[in-house]
């Protein structure tokens, strides 16, 4: 008989070994006795393997990145103990420990669970962390209640004990129709529609980046709000019974949409409602066309958002390289405590929102944070660059993206004059091809490579890529050109003076430049 | 904690880095300054990528913070710092030439030395290609004829017998013959067999179901020239002979083959057993040359109804393919006794006759091909005092092994299995017909009664430094004689060739004193017009290896006649888009030849029942497809390592720091790079890969091509 494809090596840890691990018991275990195979799987617990063997990375998971201060307070302690003085603010609205011992994963899990914060589904081919809009609950002209969905999804066991998906599966629910929810770039996108009052969700499905990137297509123009759940569980599904478990570079469910197609996807999952007895199913509208139509960011810089409700305003920093030592989160928490409403928001460009300000702080707390040397200024600009941990604790990482970070950060963050000249430009740094850190959707997406050098060895660099966005239908950026590390901050600040020196005026959005201009005259002129 | 810090820096100054943070970790959260600064040390020394120096600097100012002194915490952390550089860049795409399985390549002279081969695409005959195809198409190599195995093993998958059939016959002549009798040199190198990836393809038995799945009318290959007007005599009809004449008839040669037997065919008739090999199977080869034109005239001796110097006069070359005829017989006591017989002539009675007179013990001295034909066919022939369970004797054909006393028929040889010239199935058929077999005894003297040989003394040996042909010498043990009764002794131990023929003018040309050809396995002789193929030429080998010595006698003779190089071989590379295989195959168990049970194994019937049509293809899916050469191009590659950590083989992608070249730019070593910055290149390395595409899935910018390199040889016209 013809070989038949067998379950690769991950599909077959996923039927053999249960991924709720023991930590306690795995404390105890010697290293050696830990299977590479389990290694693997203490991802489904939002435990990761660093590049540094004696150590691991932990994420946590926050739907809809929200924490109180008591919740982030017990993140800041348990940072302080166990993971070197420091959190990180992920591109998925979260916190991760980097750092910790084996033996210490437990004590971080459980200090985390006596909060109500949970690790599991962190990592791993499960639903991820639940993410949408920083603004959701609180910023202007929402539609949605997009939070309550995304409790609804984050509490709902059928898609949280999904253990064994194809690959992971993330979703985004935004508040309305703006690009900050990133909807084309989730396996599933939620977006809300106001029609004679009536609340109900445009559903977007198969976005995601990776090293092949896919944006979302628009399968359903109106889902009411009350099928939400069912069309998210069936989309899991659907998944699950058509995601290619065989190549695990294309078992995410963007390939499985952009090979069906937006209508044939629909009518699946229509199907597999119809198979669970889900009624009135004739509510939901296919899309009649199935390309996106996300408004561009609302916000562009501001450091404070009032919010719709009396009084109260959204205050936002900028944290650097999404790094928060125990000092800098103790100074925030309290803050938020004293000044703020006790809630903390993060956001996708790895920066913090503190909301439910009363409007007599925030003056404020806009000095205090000052003094305390944190930026509220920059935001969506040339100083509010996102990069991933890189190949300082990453194993899949080429390069060092928190020094390329800091390398534009200190070279042109700091000429506040030169970077307001720009206007709105986002700089995002990813390591590797995974992308992580969102580069294909970036105006200027720098992704990790080497290069060989003819003389010998090679050289850490980046690709450069320009004019990716998420808003109308999404655009992948696009190639431009490969630099070395060294040359990056030259580079960059040559692509940005082209750009001042070639826009039609100071309206002109770089995005819009590189639309206008295209890649292949863009080269020319970088040349 | 004192002692902890001391044992952990001795690990820090032996190179064991991780061993050390391990340890330092397992007493508790690095936070003691001493910890901090050792974790900081350890990395630091390290410092083979940038992780190592961002831990490094992690803990050194974690160490500062806490009121370390030590000096090196702020070196660490100064090292770690690179700078920018502002001079004015050019902003340029990277460019390569090779790219992924999904791109074209140019039929471009290849731009790196790097390259597995000279160009990147088309047609090549640079040193470098050939080497390639030499050191990654191991079964191809091995074959004397360099028969395209891969290409023929894909067509088989595909279920394009046919096909198979064509790429077989176009490369060594007889594939439904060598398909059964082939002394398979291509498994012994098969990559499937090498250590840990299990057994190699059974190569010879596809060839054998390509022969038996396509239709079964006669295959005729097209010549390559038109008609050169040069005739050529070929002296014997064996393989070499055989192969010699279909090869100089597709060059346009007239050819005729003189034969002193009464049938065509040397050893394929008179040696191989029809159990083994039906007659029908290698007259049907044979027509397919007769075809081309080629004459074969039977009962012809040279040197007796013809001379050669007549042949000479009359032809414009001369091939002789004249085989082996000449037993050797062992030079002991006791050798002129009646019953002690070579195995050739044996077999020769046998095959031509179907019977011949023989003993009741029968012993067959010898560990080659000829010693378990004669064997099996001994055991085929025995006493007709036979006692046969009841249930038995109505299934057992009158002929049948099993009507013959088990253990009467037996094999003795010298050296041990390890040094047998024989296949391994050969060896598992000898037990399954209940012959026992001797090994690591010497014959030392025949004992007789009236001239009739009785017994046989033999001494056990014992192995010692390897002989002339590469085989462990059997050194006698002293004291261990034993004698062994018997009636019958077949020596298979080895024949030469014959040159009585030759006309004694010629002789003196030709020959050195030993008998053998001045001009020693070459192709050409010492005598302008006379060429030598096959056997005849090399001493007794195989058919697979007689037919490579023919084909390149040919090209010999071709050169003598039209002065020029008429075939030329080429590297012919292509771009695939996939292998078609997945890994699985790999897992696939080798598919055991099905055979006739032991009641019904007599002469004429073939014991090997070949492969079905659906195992011919189960089989043929094993193959690694070696032809397929994957390759990263350098310049694409993102350096991510992703192919590495997906990697089958310890060897089979590397992290190069520079590959060595010999003068002619073949690729003969490497260096492995220790650190990032070292690493010049991610490499396959060709020789070490299977195959398995894993490289390609994982590869997140299509780096990876893949492309069908092949050996073509072809006319110049």
């Amino acid at each position: 008989m013809k070989a038949q494809p067998e379950l690769s090596q991950v599909e077959k840890d996923k039927l053999e070994i249960n991924p709720d691990f023991d930590f306690r018991e795995i404390a105890k275990r010697p290293f050696e006795d830990i299977t590479p195979n389990e290694l693997a799987m203490f991802k489904w617990s939002g435990v990761y393997h660093q590049l540094q063997p004696s150590f691991f990375m932990i994420r946590v998971v926050t739907p809809g990145g929200r924490m109180t201060t008591r919740q982030f307070n017990r993140a800041v302690n348990l940072a302080e103990k166990y993971a070197q003085n420091e959190l990180c603010i992920t591109t998925r609205q979260t916190l991760q420990f980097h750092w910790i011992r084996k033996e210490d994963i437990y004590k971080v899990i459980e200090g985390m669970a006596e909060v109500g914060i949970t690790t599991k589904n962190g990592c791993g081919d499960v639903l991820r962390n639940i993410i949408g809009s920083s603004l959701a609950g609180a910023g202007p002209a929402q539609i949605g209640d997009s939070l309550k969905l995304i409790r609804l999804m984050a509490d709902d066991d059928e898609l949280q004990n999904q253990r064994n998906l194809p690959r992971k599966h993330k979703i985004s629910v935004a508040p309305n129709n703006d690009a900050l929810a990133q909807t084309l770039i989730n396996c599933q996108g939620w977006v809300p529609v106001e029609r004679n009052g009536i609340v109900g969700w445009k559903f977007h499905a198969g976005g995601g980046l990776g090293a092949r990137p896919y944006l979302a297509k628009v399968i359903f123009d109106w889902v009411p709000e009350e099928l939400v759940l069912a069309v998210t569980r069936a989309t899991v599904e659907a998944f699950r019974r058509h995601g290619n478990r065989r190549q695990r570079a294309h078992s995410r469910l963007k390939v499985v949409v952009a090979s069906m197609g937006a209508k044939k996807f629909g009518a699946v999952l229509i199907n597999i409602m119809k198979e669970k007895d889900v009624l009135c199913l004739d509510q939901i509208e296919y899309a009649k066309d199935p390309t996106p139509s996300i408004d561009r960011m609302s916000i562009n810089g501001e450091a404070v958002i009032p919010q719709p409700t009396l009084d109260k305003s959204i205050v936002r920093i900028l944290i650097p390289r999404s790094e928060l030592k125990t000092d800098q989160s103790r100074i925030i928490s309290r803050l938020a405590d004293e000044l703020g409403g006790g809630i903390l928001v993060f956001t996708n460009r790895q920066n913090i929102e503190f909301h439910d300000v009363p409007n007599e702080n925030v003056t404020a707390l806009l000095s205090t944070l000052d003094n305390a040397g944190f930026a509220t200024d920059g935001h969506e600009h040339l100083p509010d660059i996102v990069a991933c941990v890189g190949s300082t604790m990453c194993k899949m990482a080429i390069s060092d993206s928190p020094e390329a970070y800091y390398r534009l950060y200190n070279a042109l963050a700091t000429d506040e004059s030169y970077w307001k000249s720009i206007g709105t430009l986002r700089i995002n740094i990813t390591g590797c091809p995974n992308n992580c850190a969102h580069a294909w959707v970036a105006d200027i997406g720098l992704r990790g490579t080497r290069t060989r050098n003819p003389d010998g060895g090679s050289t850490e660099g980046y690709s450069i890529f320009v004019g990716g966005k998420l808003s109308e239908a999404g655009k992948v950026a696009e190639y431009l050109c490969d630099i070395p590390t060294e040359e990056l901050v030259p580079a960059v600040r040559k692509i940005l003076d082209t750009y001042i020196k070639q826009r039609n005026d100071d309206s002109e959005l770089f995005i819009d430049f590189c639309a206008r201009i295209g890649i292949t005259r863009f080269t020319s002129l970088v040349k | 904690m004192k002692q902890q810090l001391i044992k952990a820096e001795k690990l820090i100054n032996s190179g064991e880095y991780e061993t050390a943070v391990a340890f330092l970790c397992r007493s508790g959260v690095p936070e003691n300054t001493g910890v901090c600064e050792l974790i900081a040390l350890a990395y630091h020394k390290r410092k083979t990528t940038r992780g190592d120096v961002f831990s490094a600097t992690v803990f050194a100012k974690r160490a500062l913070e806490q009121g370390s002194s030590n000096p090196l915490m702020q070196q660490i952390i100064d090292a770690s710092k690179r700078h920018d550089k502002q001079a004015a860049v050019s902003l340029a795409p990277q460019q390569y030439q090779l790219g992924g399985w999904n791109e074209h390549r140019k039929e471009l002279e290849a731009p790196l030395p790097s390259c597995a081969l000279s160009r990147l695409n088309g047609k090549t005959d640079h040193a470098k290609d050939f080497d390639w195809l030499d050191k990654n198409i191991p079964c191809q190599k091995a074959c004397p004829a360099a028969t395209d195995i891969p290409d023929y093993l894909a067509a088989i998958y595909e279920g394009r017998h046919e096909d198979a059939y064509l790429i077989n016959l176009h490369d060594n002549v007889f594939p439904a013959v060598l398909g059964r009798v082939c002394a398979r040199p291509c498994e012994a190198e098969c990559r499937h067999g090498w250590d840990d990836l299990g057994d190699p393809v059974a190569i010879c038995f596809s060839k054998r179901s390509s022969a038996d799945f396509k239709q079964q009318n006669l295959v005729v290959l097209d010549k390559w020239f038109t008609p050169s007007g040069k005739n050529i005599a070929v002296v014997g009809s064996g393989v070499a002979g055989l192969a010699a004449a279909r090869q100089l008839a597709l060059l346009g040669h007239q050819v005729r083959v003189y034969e002193k037997h009464a049938i065509p065919g040397g050893m394929m008739n008179q040696g191989i057993p029809i159990f083994r090999l039906p007659r029908e199977i290698i007259d049907r080869e044979i027509e397919q040359i007769t075809a081309l034109g080629v004459e074969i005239l039977c009962n012809t001796e040279i040197g007796k109804n013809l001379s050669l110097s007549s042949l000479i006069e009359q032809h414009s070359a001369v091939v002789l393919a004249a085989g082996t005829l000449r037993p050797n017989l062992l030079d002991l006591p006791g050798k002129n006794l009646e019953g002690i017989s070579h195995g050739l002539d044996f077999l020769l009675e046998v095959n031509t006759t179907g019977s011949t007179t023989i003993g009741e013990r029968v012993i067959v001295i010898g560990g080659g091909f000829t010693a378990m034909d004669c064997a099996r066919t001994a055991r085929r022939l025995g006493a007709a005092t036979v006692h046969l369970e009841e249930d038995l004797s109505t299934i057992t054909a009158p002929g049948s092994i099993l009507r013959m006393p088990q253990g009467n028929v037996r094999v003795l040889y010298r050296r041990s299995v390890n040094e047998m010239l024989v296949t391994p199935g050969e060896l598992e058929e000898l037990e399954h017909e209940q012959i026992p077999m001797e090994c690591m005894v010497s014959p030392v003297a025949f004992h007789g009664e009236n001239g009739q040989v009785k017994s046989m003394q033999f001494v056990r040996t014992e192995l010692g430094e390897p002989d002339s042909s590469g085989r462990r010498r059997p050194i006698a043990i002293a004291g261990s004689e034993f004698e062994i009764p018997v009636d019958t002794v077949l020596l298979a131990t080895g024949q030469f060739p014959e040159t009585d023929w030759i006309d004694d003018t010629i002789k003196a040309d030709l020959l050195s004193e030993d008998g053998w050809l001045k001009s020693g396995a070459d192709q050409i002789t010492a005598r302008d017009k006379i060429f030598a193929a096959g056997d005849f030429a090399t001493g007794a080998s195989s058919l697979i290896q007689a037919i490579g010595h023919a084909k390149q006698c040919v090209q010999a003779v071709d050169q003598f006649l039209t002065g020029q190089n008429r075939l030329k071989d080429y590297t012919q590379v292509k771009d695939v888009l996939g292998s078609d295989r997945i890994r699985e195959m790999d897992a696939v168990a080798l598919q055991k030849m099905p055979t006739i049970p032991l009641a019904q194994r007599d002469l004429p019937t073939e014991v090997d029942l070949g492969f079905n049509q659906e195992t011919s293809i189960d089989e043929a899916q094993r193959c690694y497809q070696c032809h397929f050469k994957y390759e990263i191009d350098t310049d694409k590659c993102v350096y991510c390592d992703w192919c590495v950590k997906a990697k089958p083989r310890p060897e089979c992608i590397l992290k190069i720091k520079a590959l060595n070249f010999d003068e002619e730019g073949r690729i003969v070593g490497w260096d492995i790079a220790e650190t990032a910055d070292e690493v010049n290149m991610i490499w396959i390395n060709q020789e070490d890969c299977i195959r398995c595409g894993a490289c390609v899935a994982a590869c997140p910018v299509n780096a990876i091509s893949i492309q069908k390199v092949s050996l073509v040889t072809e006319p110049i016209k």
